[in-house]
């Protein structure tokens, strides 16, 4: 029974995030920046879902602090608010649960992509790519 | 962001009603909620302690040798697709938290506090260089990511493109029963676990209370660090709330108790699947020989 109803929790979930995907096909031009809503080789892509679905945080370098970041083309905070992640970059990123890098922290390997554990789900507020 | 947070809600509220029920899972009944500790040490410097859960964790050495060895897999397959993936190996550098408990219950260095506040001083790793980024175009990319057209330059794209096929080479020996991240799960829990545990939340009702000694009022350390006044260059309030931040810490122990109880969590999950975690090191281990095979001249 939990697990049919995992089932449909998911399915709905996957519905938001289609009607979402609506609103983002539509994305900036590339930026050398990051912070544009298209993931490209180098950057570090965070997702609003599960499964890298739904608006996406892409970061190209470091930030101490999502509090003052929205998932571009919307007004949604990028702080405490992602569930899933894609490495495009050659890099190592680290994401911790507090600003300034503070709290429990995640390694995220160059080319991975995965859902958070879910006691990692919508906690992340700062990230920093590195080399080990 | 509403229909998130509403979905969230409402699987709270079922999960809820599935326990009352009595449908959900048992739970582990017999294991007492919060673990035994021993005696707990004075501390304030958390940099260099270690986890018990590191032990199933790569090594930074090993990760080292995963990268290196994922991007020559990458850059071969991108190359028979016609397509040079130019990325240099990246050098290392001093930045941001070196080790995994540097600053995991906060801030702890007092040196660096005075001129930094909260903040990593020359240690930032804002400082970084940026890094190139790839050149590789709309074919690149697709090649890449696997995400796009099946088919670039008259060859079939693998799945998950060239990042998934070097993915599954170097987890060829990787039992597919075990999860390479759970080591990395256990730490996130134990640290979620920790921060409810009732003699944590003592220590922190004991350093905020030193805290309102010198005016200012958090909940808990994570709380100061995140404080949204403290964006920017530090501040000499920012600077005097991490100095006051520190002596309390060390007046108050946290330090010494948040580290000693997330500890326990640790044994206690570890001690419930001793051949789980054996599997997990000897997959890392495995996977790591892969990548070293891979990279080997």
């Amino acid at each position: 029974m939990a697990t049919s109803i995992k089932r449909g929790l998911i399915i709905a979930l996957a519905a938001i995030a289609a009607c979402l995907g609506v609103g983002l096909g539509v994305a900036s031009p590339a930026s050398a920046t990051g912070k544009n809503g298209a993931l490209e080789a180098g950057e570090l892509g965070l997702y609003y879902f599960t499964g890298q679905s739904g608006y996406l945080f892409d970061l190209y370098l470091s930030d101490p602090d999502f509090s003052n970041d929205v998932f571009p083309g919307t007004s949604i905070s990028a702080n405490n608010n992602t569930e899933s992640w894609r490495n495009l970059d050659t890099y190592w990123w680290r994401v911790f649960t507090g600003a300034n890098y503070t709290g429990s922290g995640l390694d995220l390997a160059p080319f991975s992509a995965y859902n958070f554990p879910t006691t990692f789900f919508n906690t992340i507020s700062s990230a920093y790519y590195y080399t080990p | 962001m509403a229909l998130k947070r509403r979905c969230t809600g409402a699987g709270t509220a079922l999960a809820a009603l599935l326990a009352l029920a009595g449908c959900a899972a048992p739970a582990a009944s017999t294991e007492p909620a919060e673990p035994a500790i021993g005696a707990v040490p004075q501390l304030l410097e958390s940099v260099a302690l270690r986890l018990p859960v590191e032990d199933y964790l790569p090594s930074r050495e090993q990760n080292e040798r995963l990268t290196k060895a994922n991007l020559a897999l990458i850059q071969r397959c991108m190359s028979r697709f016609g397509i040079t993936y130019d990325v240099k190996p990246v050098p290392r550098g001093d930045y941001g938290p070196i080790s995994l408990t540097d600053r995991r219950y906060g801030i702890t260095d007092a040196p660096l506090a005075r001129t930094a506040g909260y903040g990593f001083g020359p240690r930032d790793p804002a400082l970084q260089p940026a890094p190139d980024r790839p050149s590789i175009g709309a074919d690149g990319q697709t090649v890449l990511s696997g995400q796009g057209r099946s088919i670039v330059n008259g060859l079939a794209v693998p799945a998950g493109g060239c990042v998934g096929e070097a993915d599954r080479t170097l987890n060829t020996s990787v039992p597919a029963a075990t999860d390479l991240r759970e080591g990395q799960t256990t730490q996130l829990r134990s640290f979620e676990e920790s921060k409810t545990d009732s003699r944590v939340r003592k220590v922190f009702t004991a350093w905020s209370a030193c805290m309102s000694e010198s005016g200012y009022h958090y909940a808990d350390p994570l709380a100061a660090a995140g404080d949204p006044a403290f964006k920017g260059p530090p501040s000499p309030t920012q600077i005097s709330v991490a100095l006051a931040d520190i002596a309390c810490k060390a007046r108050t122990n946290v330090i010494g108790v948040w580290f000693t109880v997330e500890s326990a969590y640790q044994r206690r999950a570890i001690a419930a699947d001793t051949r789980g975690f054996a599997n997990i090191r000897a997959a890392i281990a495995a996977r790591d020989s892969a990548a070293a095979k891979v990279i080997s001249p």
